[in-house]
């Protein structure tokens, strides 16, 4: 019983984590002012140039950067469309994320055709922490993971410290503020936003590439599965603060992996029923918090100067 | 004089730009394609030929348009109101169950009856799956963007759950039985798979085409385009969103129950290839308006059916019409601010005065590309 609930614990970490990157580059976009809906397409993006660049140069490490850069370029479209273009931010975002899901798929598809047998990359193994590790109950739970999760945890205090311990991290919270202020101070407000946004869009792409090179070794269309919404989902239960987003990813992972620990236990609840829950809990959790939450003030707005 | 001339000239100059910017889209679809090694020539006249073609080609381009005008029709609407509804698909399929459960139970009906019980099952049951997002909103002020997406999900997950249990059909794969004869739409043209649906689709573009221009209509587009606005003038907003919502998700399920009174005759798990998700495009770059989005259903549809015979032919996979879509709505959003290039009003008064004084014709100011 106590290795079950070790094992759905640790699984609930690893399932949590490619929202947790997701959530953490969202995160920063809509701290400076810029709510960027296309999360899921830049996952999606992440996954399949993660996935490509591992399986053309056999090195994990390329894939990775692969999957950085792809979405980078297009959260650069999400800020030239937001930014510089002024288009509605949501209606921007819903572009984006569009065009992620089918460009994905179309590259893939490209560069496969239909075959019968998934083509696979080796999925990048776990890696145990000397000493650490053969800890009991917590030595599995949290010192027997991937290199990619030890960079995702390191990544809330590194976030955390950008946003409110660093000039530019100001910089950012205050065009999402107060852009006119901002500006007035001399702060150049579409930089920052651009800044913002594109990094969003790297965290984008680390979570979407731990979906193809450490969840499953593949790459398929729907491999998302709504993550990068899960993610806007945590931002917001997190109240745009990196400690507590981690909360939400993890609650999250958590459902996910004690939905798929009954599964195999056998239970007599159809196992769809156990799917919907971390979609599920997500919305409830929503409808729980939401009141409480206080938004970047000029999340979704464009910035003009000149304008009241 | 000088002025309806500009004029003039500026809103013909707008109503060109999105068929560039279409263009440019088909333009860069190509390249992926040339790098991609195909002809993209070729593969565009196949596209043309696979949609319009033929009879039958044209009659299956329809029976697209069909599915993705209504569900155009439903994320418009809510769009127009400034509800962000993304959860079409999952209402599309709630839409599609009422549609069945009614087709599998109801028996001995004259066939016109049957069809609109079927129909009206469908609408009841999308618009009561998109309460559970109005409802959220309106109680608690949670956004409907990500709940709308996560339902979506969930739908799907319920209805795989029906058809692999209580409402399997005999047999080995996750079907549900067939809907009686009496309920599926009848079809139009002898030899073509093409249905009444596209009289249904008609009579739901010329609704939300009306809607706009009654009272109710108003005072839903009211409440979405300025909230405080709407509430200073005695306006409800809680039922106007509920009420908006409502004919979004009707009109979403209406989709899923036409395509299965219409195409499918049950429930399968694939029964819309993300038509609910296409609609989003289609409701943006349609303006929100019906006329708009009637053109752009087609225009997609054509698109769809397109590239199901390149992918025949050529092997183009059928994600290039998504791709294409998407570039489609990235390209006109890009596009729209050459048509809304409007300077500062101060600065356009001043040289409407100057205009009227001097009779010359003003340029950019110079202040414009210094700031920023």
């Amino acid at each position: 019983m106590i290795d079950l609930i070790i094992g759905i614990v640790a699984s609930g970490i690893r399932m949590s984590t490619p929202s947790l990157f997701a959530a953490l580059g969202e995160n920063i976009a809509e701290r400076s002012g810029v709510l960027n809906l296309g999360v899921e397409g830049m996952m999606l993006i992440g996954a399949f140039a993660g996935f490509i660049g591992t399986f053309v140069t056999g090195n994990v490490i390329i894939g990775i950067l692969f999957a950085v850069s792809g979405p980078m370029v297009m959260a650069g479209l999400m800020a030239f469309l937001s930014v510089s273009l002024r288009t509605n931010q949501l209606v921007a975002g819903l572009a984006i994320w569009l065009l992620g899901v089918g460009l994905a798929a179309l590259l893939y598809r490209l560069t496969f055709g239909v075959v019968t047998v998934a083509p696979t990359v080796p999925t990048i193994p776990p890696l145990d922490i000397p000493f650490l590790s053969s800890i009991p109950v917590l030595g599995p739970i949290i010192f027997h993971h991937d290199a990619m999760i030890y960079l995702a945890f390191l990544l809330i205090p590194l976030t955390h410290i950008f946003l409110f311990k660093t000039n530019i991290g100001l910089k950012i919270r205050t065009v999402g503020e107060n852009p006119k202020q901002a500006d007035t101070l001399g702060v150049n407000v579409n930089r920052i936003r651009y800044i913002s946004v594109i990094i969003g869009g790297a965290f984008a792409g680390l979570g979407g590439s731990y979906i193809a090179l450490v969840t499953t070794g593949s790459f398929s269309e729907g491999i998302a599965a709504g993550q990068g919404w899960i993610a806007l989902a945590a931002v917001i239960f997190g109240r745009w603060r990196p400690f507590w987003i981690v909360l939400g990813a993890l609650v999250y992972g958590m459902v996910n992996a004690t939905a798929l620990g009954l599964q195999s236990m056998g239970t007599t609840i159809p196992f769809q029923f156990l799917l919907m829950l971390p979609y599920l809990l997500p919305i409830a959790i929503l409808a729980a918090m939401y009141k409480r939450s206080v938004a970047p003030a000029a999340l979704a707005t464009p910035y003009k100067r000149g304008e009241r | 004089m000088t002025t309806t001339l500009i004029l003039g000239k500026r809103l013909s100059f707008k109503h060109i730009v999105p068929f560039l910017s279409g263009g440019l889209a088909f333009l860069v679809g190509g390249i992926i394609l040339y790098a991609a090694g195909v002809d993209p020539l070729e593969a565009y006249a196949l596209l043309i030929k696979g949609s319009l073609g033929t009879t039958r080609a044209i009659a299956d381009t329809l029976v697209k348009t069909i599915s993705l005008l209504i569900a155009g029709l439903a994320v418009a609407v809510a769009f127009k109101c400034r509800l962000w509804n993304i959860g079409a698909e999952g209402q599309l399929y709630m839409g599609a169950l009422g549609g069945l459960l009614v087709g599998i139970a109801v028996v001995g009906m004259i066939p016109v009856v049957s069809v609109i019980i079927v129909l009206i099952a469908g609408i009841a049951f999308g618009a009561m799956f998109s309460l559970v997002p109005a409802v959220l909103k309106v109680k608690l002020g949670v956004s409907e963007i990500i709940v709308t997406v996560l339902l979506n999900f969930v739908a799907l997950l319920f209805i795989s759950y029906l058809l692999h249990g209580p409402i399997k059909a005999p047999g080995f794969l996750p079907y549900s039985p067939d809907i009686f004869p009496e309920s599926e739409l009848p079809i139009l043209v002898d030899r073509t798979r093409l249905h009444a649906g596209l009289i249904i689709a008609g009579l739901a573009a010329i609704f939300v085409h009306f809607l706009w221009k009654s009272k109710i209509g108003f005072e839903l587009k009211s409440v979405g385009m300025n909230i405080s606005a709407a509430r200073y003038a005695g306006m409800n907003i809680t039922k106007s969103i509920l009420i908006t919502m409502a004919i979004s998700g009707g009109l979403a399920g209406l989709t899923g129950a036409v395509l299965l009174a219409g195409v499918q005759h049950r429930l399968i798990e694939g029964i819309s290839p993300g038509y609910g998700f296409i609609a989003v495009i289609i409701a943006l770059l349609g303006r929100e308006n019906a006329l708009g989005v009637c053109l752009v259903a087609f225009f997609f549809a054509v698109l769809l059916a397109g590239s199901e015979s390149m992918y025949r032919t050529l092997g183009i996979p059928v994600a290039f019409a998504q791709t294409l879509q998407a570039l489609v709505l990235v390209f006109v959003l890009i596009g729209e601010v050459f048509t809304r290039i409007h300077l500062p009003r101060r600065i356009k008064r001043v040289n409407e005065a100057k205009l009227e004084n001097h009779g010359k014709q003003i340029g950019a100011p110079a202040e414009r590309g210094k700031g920023e």
